[in-house]
């Protein structure tokens, strides 16, 4: 059990997300053109769906190496160089992990002792915003795991790459 | 150390913000983190608190525009698994099945008809080629030349409105985004015709005959009855924005709905698994497109700020004067930076840096947009980051190789594309002032 929520976590969340937000934006138009009653607050909770997913699936492209980057410079050298190369982008992108999870934070104190609200649903902009801080933290958590499961059962840390590249828009 | 570099000039420091961030991508750090790095080398230099890239991430992904996105991709791929393509193959094979070279033919037409359902190059490449591609084999084309087609067809996607890439246009340039969409019908309308002289010829010459059948007006008519919901739909998205009733981010929601409503209910091909897997491939597509908006849009402030564009225009200024020159600078920088960067992170990176030096020149911004969504369709066939490459390979089970080869006849006539619409502006601006008026500066 504990397993399955390692796994899908961020998929099942992030896919959730996207569903909210879909139903946000079409419920906003079936009250303005069937019902004649707009609102406003559907919008921003359709914003919040989307933030929180983009954030969500940046730690689970971490999972499924889904992130694009260009391996084919790196990969003009010798495996063992190209490898050594790979783990030094991956050690900056930790650092790059780490520094954002503590500037999110630091973001979001400022606004535990200000408060700042959304104009239309008067939320307070801490819980958005905390979407940096699960994101980045999580990101950061997937790529020690990625490394983890390296060492200890031998996963390789880049899987073949070319399926991966499907993930555009 | 730190202090001596922050008295540097602003072109050092812009050009240490650039070579760090192309450092990073070169060694492997995926693309989005290497922009916020050049970020952070940039608000290092300055002495601006981390705190703002932070805030950046944030409100760089929180414009509702941005919501039209991943609405559009999932409408795409529901349409997609849900039987669209398929009965949109069938219209264009009853309107061309019997010219010569007809399966690639209507590989280009299919394109063209889901692009206007669809906002996106590789989605359109994946839902026409996963129909077409087999079909073409079967009738012994060269898989590469069917790949080809398919990959090459699919960049209309991103041309023929709805479009994603010009929601993010839109949205960094500031223009409207209905606008960016009406104008591109025409270039969309050359580029298919242009595509498909391509296919043509190069089929006449490898002796690939039709499908065989005579045109008849019956024929029409029964496949456009059993395509009709397919048919129907851009008239409902496009006609629903420029009627008035629907803001682009509401009818894309409208497209996610019609599309699990044929799919679902019509059809009967779309199950709740596909549709479970419709969601999380438009949450990781989010995931790891969208997440550069947030540190590109930051990284664009600071060059800005370190008035890169000023210096840029006079730079380019010095070289030639002519408005159509310099497009085609920018569209050859486009081409190249497409090799590497994925089409969004290009728009949103380079917008800012290149639309104010062509807008001083008169330009209008909208068919500047266009010329950057053509610049990134030859980004999307262009190795190594040719991502439309990467699909068609995966759907002929080619290497990249061969298909990148097979598609360049098709990357030339876009690049064709992009010198008439260049030098013709007119063609683009058309249709948006006809319906909209003129542009006012």
């Amino acid at each position: 059990m504990l397993r399955k929520i390692e796994r899908h976590f961020e998929e099942i969340l992030a896919g959730t997300c996207v569903l909210i937000m879909t139903f946000m934006v079409f419920f906003q138009v079936v009250m303005r053109y069937v019902f004649s009653m707009p609102t406003s607050w559907s919008d921003e909770i359709a914003i919040y769906a989307m933030l929180w997913s983009v954030y969500l699936s940046v730690s689970w492209a971490v999972r499924e190496r889904a992130h694009i980057r260009v391996m084919n410079f790196i990969n003009i050298f010798p495996k063992s160089v190209s490898l050594a190369i790979t783990i030094f982008s991956d050690f900056i992108w930790l650092l790059f992990g780490v520094l954002m999870t503590y500037q999110s934070i630091l973001l979001n104190i400022t606004f535990w002792h200000d408060s700042y609200q959304s104009p239309a649903l008067s939320i307070e902009q801490k819980w958005p915003y905390m979407c940096l801080i699960v994101g980045f933290g999580l990101m950061t958590f997937r790529i020690v795991q990625v490394y983890y499961l390296w060492f200890k059962y031998g996963i390789p840390i880049i899987p073949d790459g070319e399926d991966v590249d499907q993930h555009h828009a | 150390m730190l202090e001596y570099l922050q008295d540097f000039s602003e072109v050092a420091h812009a050009l240490m913000m650039f070579g760090g961030m192309c450092l990073f991508i070169l060694f492997g750090v995926p693309i989005p983190v290497a922009v916020g790095l050049g970020t952070i080398i940039g608000y290092m230099l300055l002495d601006f608190p981390l705190l703002a890239l932070s805030q950046a991430m944030y409100t760089g992904v929180e414009p509702f525009p941005l919501v039209t996105v991943p609405l559009f991709v999932l409408a795409g791929s529901l349409m997609e698994q849900g039987g669209m393509a398929k009965r949109i193959v069938g219209v264009a094979e009853s309107l061309i099945g019997n010219i010569f070279g007809s399966l690639g033919l209507i590989a280009v037409l299919g394109c063209a008809f889901f692009a206007a359902l669809s906002g996106s190059g590789p989605a359109t490449t994946a839902a026409i080629g996963a129909v077409m591609i087999p079909s073409m084999i079967k009738q012994k084309y060269d898989p590469a030349f069917g790949g080809a087609i398919a990959a090459a067809g699919g960049a209309l996607g991103s041309l023929i409105p709805p479009s994603n890439l010009m929601i993010i246009y839109g949205i960094v340039a500031e223009q409207s985004i209905p606008r960016l969409f009406l104008a591109g019908f025409i270039p969309g309308f050359i580029a298919t015709a242009a595509l498909m002289i391509v296919t043509y010829i190069i089929a006449r010459k490898r002796g690939y005959i039709g499908v065989d059948r005579t045109f008849s007006v019956k024929k029409v008519g029964t496949a456009l009855n059993h395509g009709k919901f397919a048919v129907i739909a851009p008239i409902i998205i496009l006609g629903g924005i420029y009627a008035g009733i629907f803001t682009p981010t509401e009818a894309a929601s409208v497209a996610v709905v019609y599309a699990l409503l044929i799919g679902g209910v019509v059809y009967r091909e779309l199950t709740i698994a596909n549709i479970i897997d419709c969601l999380k491939i438009t949450a990781m597509i989010s995931g790891a497109v969208l997440i550069i908006v947030g540190p590109a849009k930051a990284y664009g402030e600071l060059m800005s700020l370190l008035s890169v564009p000023d210096m840029l225009g006079e730079a380019i200024s010095g070289v030639t004067e002519s408005p159509f020159l310099i497009l085609m600078i920018m569209a050859l920088i486009l081409i190249v930076s497409g090799m590497f960067l994925e089409s969004i992170a290009q728009i949103i990176l380079l917008t800012p840096l290149m639309l104010p030096i062509v807008a001083n020149l008169g330009v209008d911004p909208i068919v500047f947009g266009i010329l950057m969504v053509i610049s990134c369709e030859i980004g999307f066939l262009t190795p190594p980051v040719g991502v439309n490459l990467f699909v068609a390979a995966r759907i002929t089970n080619l290497g990249v190789d061969r298909i990148s080869i097979a598609v360049i006849p098709f990357l030339l006539a876009y690049v064709v594309v992009l010198i008439i619409i260049s030098a013709f502006p007119d063609l683009v601006t058309f249709l948006p002032n006809l319906f909209y008026g003129k542009y006012q500066y």
